[in-house]
């Protein structure tokens, strides 16, 4: 039977957008008073405007509600997407006061793929942006990066590892989430040290690169943070390729690879616990997926001709699928030329890496490696099952923190998500060739694995130009692949269960 | 029917929530319609081309060796003269080994190196044709360039790079375009071998959007007074 929502549901559910649309003002706020500090104005204010209305509004939905009630399962799931959505909506007002947008549907989408990690950017000249507004481009993936990886902790894992789950486990509407707070602190130290030493290492290698004074300073800063947050958004318009250093792809190489391992390995890691690492499902997944779809890019990087010797194959080629598998999106090839240089494997290659993506409970998106483990394993003990004599029993069991028993369930909701995410993927890829017509089939998959895995590489062809309606489309994807389509469906669960549930 | 009055204090916020959405419209839209311009000076640089470059033509055949025989021509005959960064990036295999003209902004940094420096030149429209979007609010998509090596004493030449609040020099650059630059581990360069100043950088002098100020000024009032009143109530609690 169907349950309305009730009135301490929604409030809780308020409440919490609030508590988020606060973080967002006070964040602001802050860069508007570094702005005002280094003399400019006009960001300045566009800042503060921005931070006011999210300190507003996110006093208004806390004042108003004020509940003590826990945040179970579903209250979290439906918070989360009203938290992103309207943090979006807020955040886009210092971009679109800018200038730099054509309109407050580019600065929404812009703050969205920042929020989301994704990296897809509709900015208009970049290369002439204002610093603070830089700035805050790479402070809303970083935010965007530590709320993944706290929701992704709280409400995408459960204590009984079903990762791969559509539906949480039968005890999880009722558990009551750890506290939102303690979870910040967790995970903002484990970021904070991720991105301080990459911070350092990437000022150190931009400054070998010929990049001056403060200026060194602020691209390492942002490169780190992008990174780690497996955001792509980039201070130039050239990503990576600006730098012509091998240095500084090297130094970004662990940076991407740290935001992509679940900040849970990171914990264990941080507790000595090395040996139990090395067995986890997750990272011996990610290992292998990596090292597949790299070897494909190479092979077809050779295959299509584009570069002659080997060295230079391998520093584009290495560092473009460490990007793509990690869901960065930072490039060291200009876009377009992957479409047009790469022939046709390598760029396949590339999709099935932004398809996996990272780990769960990191920032990283895509179907993520838990899943495709779980699948693998659900393959082979099938294939055991058939070579076996019918009175064997076959038992699957895999590490996640500590060995567990392989269900069925936990194959048949793996195969689920995969099936959500290829019919998302293709739908998008056709509305895509509907709406552009000067699209190939090639660049409309690329695209619609890209925002769905929340990647942000692109072959050229999303632009500032682009039709409403395709940018509308990708808002969407990159909310849903963000919240991993379960709190998108939680919450239009909710809403009808508001409309059609009984008391 | 048993019907529940409506608490005041839920149409108090109903009624400041919608009147925050409408008054943050009204200024949001008011001060961006009042943003002020400051145009650089027009640089829109047409049919340059320099004496002693030979026409050459090119074909665009593309190396995709998983279709044998395909060939994707973009453009049949391209004379190799000025290019654009989207024909070169389009298709680079057309332009490798050919000395071309390239016209475009410097921007960012001029990162120097043993024996030269390399360098992003962009030949966008706000490169070339209306300056940084930041002073005209004439949009035209995003920004596209070339990595451009400037060996030698090239870059002494140059004034000042693009940036925030700054157009850089324009420069023509007479080079060798590298699909796959080996001195640059691989990427798509041109190898100056000659560049000149055409316009020199110009700083974009933006005023002061001063209903923005006054509206962020009313704004930041509003955010205190209400952090004040919440910490108080917070407290009494």
């Amino acid at each position: 039977m169907l349950l309305r929502p009730t009135t301490t549901d929604v409030r809780v559910i308020v409440h919490t957008t609030g508590q988020a649309l606060t973080a967002i003002g006070l964040g602001t706020s802050l860069l508007a008073f570094l702005a005002l500090l280094i003399g400019d104005v006009n960001s300045g204010s566009a800042l503060t405007i921005g931070g006011a209305v999210g300190l507003l509004a996110g006093w208004l939905a806390r004042e108003e509600t004020p509940v003590r009630s826990p945040l179970s399962w579903t209250r979290g799931m439906v918070a989360a997407v009203t938290s992103w959505v309207s943090c979006a909506l807020v955040a886009a007002v210092p971009f679109y006061l800018s200038g730099h947008y054509a309109s407050y549907l580019d600065a929404t989408f812009e703050a969205m793929s920042g929020l989301t990690t994704t990296g897809l950017t509709l900015v208009q000249d970049l290369d002439h942006l204002p610093v603070p507004l830089a700035w805050y481009r790479h402070a809303l993936e970083l935010t965007g990066g530590i709320a993944v990886v706290v929701v992704g902790l709280a409400l995408l894992t459960a204590p009984t590892a079903t990762a791969s789950s559509m539906q949480p486990s039968d005890v999880r509407d009722e558990r009551i989430l750890p506290s939102p707070h303690r979870m910040w602190r967790r995970v903002g130290s484990i970021g904070a040290w991720i991105v301080g030493a990459g911070a350092v290492a990437s000022t150190l290698a931009v400054a070998v690169a010929g990049v001056s004074g403060w200026r060194a300073v602020g691209h390492g800063v942002a490169l780190a943070t992008s990174a780690a947050a497996t955001g792509g958004f980039a201070p130039t318009s050239a990503s990576v390729t600006y730098y012509h250093s091998a240095t500084v792809e090297f130094v970004l190489l662990p940076i991407m690879l740290a935001g992509a391992v679940s900040f849970a390995i990171h914990a264990m890691a941080w507790r000595g616990r090395g040996r139990v690492l090395w067995r986890e499902i997750e990272l011996r997944t990610f290992l292998m997926t990596l090292t597949v779809t790299t070897a494909a890019v190479l092979i077809g990087l050779g295959r299509a001709g584009t570069h002659g010797d080997v060295l230079p194959l391998f520093r584009r080629g290495v560092f473009t699928v460490i990007s793509a598998h990690t869901t960065t999106g930072l490039h060291v090839v200009p876009s377009r030329l992957v479409a047009v240089d790469w022939g046709l494997l390598a760029p396949a290659a590339l999709v099935a890496a932004m398809a996996i993506g990272g780990m769960t409970g990191s920032t990283s998106g895509g179907l993520k490696v838990f899943r495709v483990g779980i699948l693998l394993k659900g393959l082979v003990a099938d294939v055991r099952r058939v070579l076996l004599p019918d009175s064997a029993l076959v038992v699957s069991t895999y590490v996640q923190d500590r060995r567990r028993i392989m269900s069925d369930a936990h194959v048949r909701s793996a195969a689920t998500m995969l099936l959500i995410v290829l019919t998302a993927i293709l739908t998008a890829a056709v509305a895509i060739l509907f709406i552009d017509g000067s699209v190939d089939l090639t660049n409309a998959i690329f695209l619609a694995t890209s925002a769905a895995s929340n990647a942000g590489l692109s072959l050229g062809v999303f632009t500032a130009e682009s039709a409403d309606s395709l940018k509308l489309g990708f808002l969407a994807l990159m909310l849903l692949g963000r919240l991993e389509w379960m709190a998108v469906f939680a919450t239009a669960g909710f809403a009808f269960a508001g409309l059609r549930g009984r008391r | 029917m048993n019907r529940r009055a409506v608490h005041p204090r839920a149409i108090a916020q109903v009624v400041l929530t919608v009147g925050l959405l409408l008054v943050t419209i009204a200024v949001v839209v008011a001060v961006r319609r009042a943003a002020p311009t400051s145009p650089t000076a027009v640089t829109v640089i047409e049919g340059l081309t320099e004496a002693g470059i030979p026409s050459e033509v090119v074909t665009c055949e593309r190396t995709l060796p998983e279709a044998p025989g395909h060939q994707e021509d973009i453009e049949d005959v391209v004379p190799v003269g000025r290019v654009t960064s989207t024909e070169v990036i389009e298709c680079p295999d057309a332009f490798d080994g050919h000395v071309v003209v390239y016209v475009g902004e410097v921007v960012g940094d001029v990162l120097q190196r043993r024996g030269g420096a390399w360098t992003l030149v962009n030949d966008d429209a706000y490169a070339l044709e209306t300056g940084p979007v930041t002073g005209t609010a004439d949009y035209r998509g995003g920004n596209s360039g070339l990595a451009v090596w400037l060996a030698g004493d090239l870059h002494e030449r140059l004034t000042a790079p693009g940036g925030p609040g700054r157009r850089g020099d324009v420069i023509v650059v007479r080079g060798v375009v590298h699909r796959a630059d080996p001195a640059d581990g691989g990427g798509l360069t041109i190898r100056a071998i000659n560049a000149d100043v055409l316009v020199p950088a110009e700083t974009v002098d933006l005023p002061i959007n001063v209903p923005q100020a006054i509206a962020a000024l009313g704004f930041a009032v509003l955010a205190v007074v209400v952090t004040v009143i919440e910490r108080s109530a917070a407290r009494r609690r």
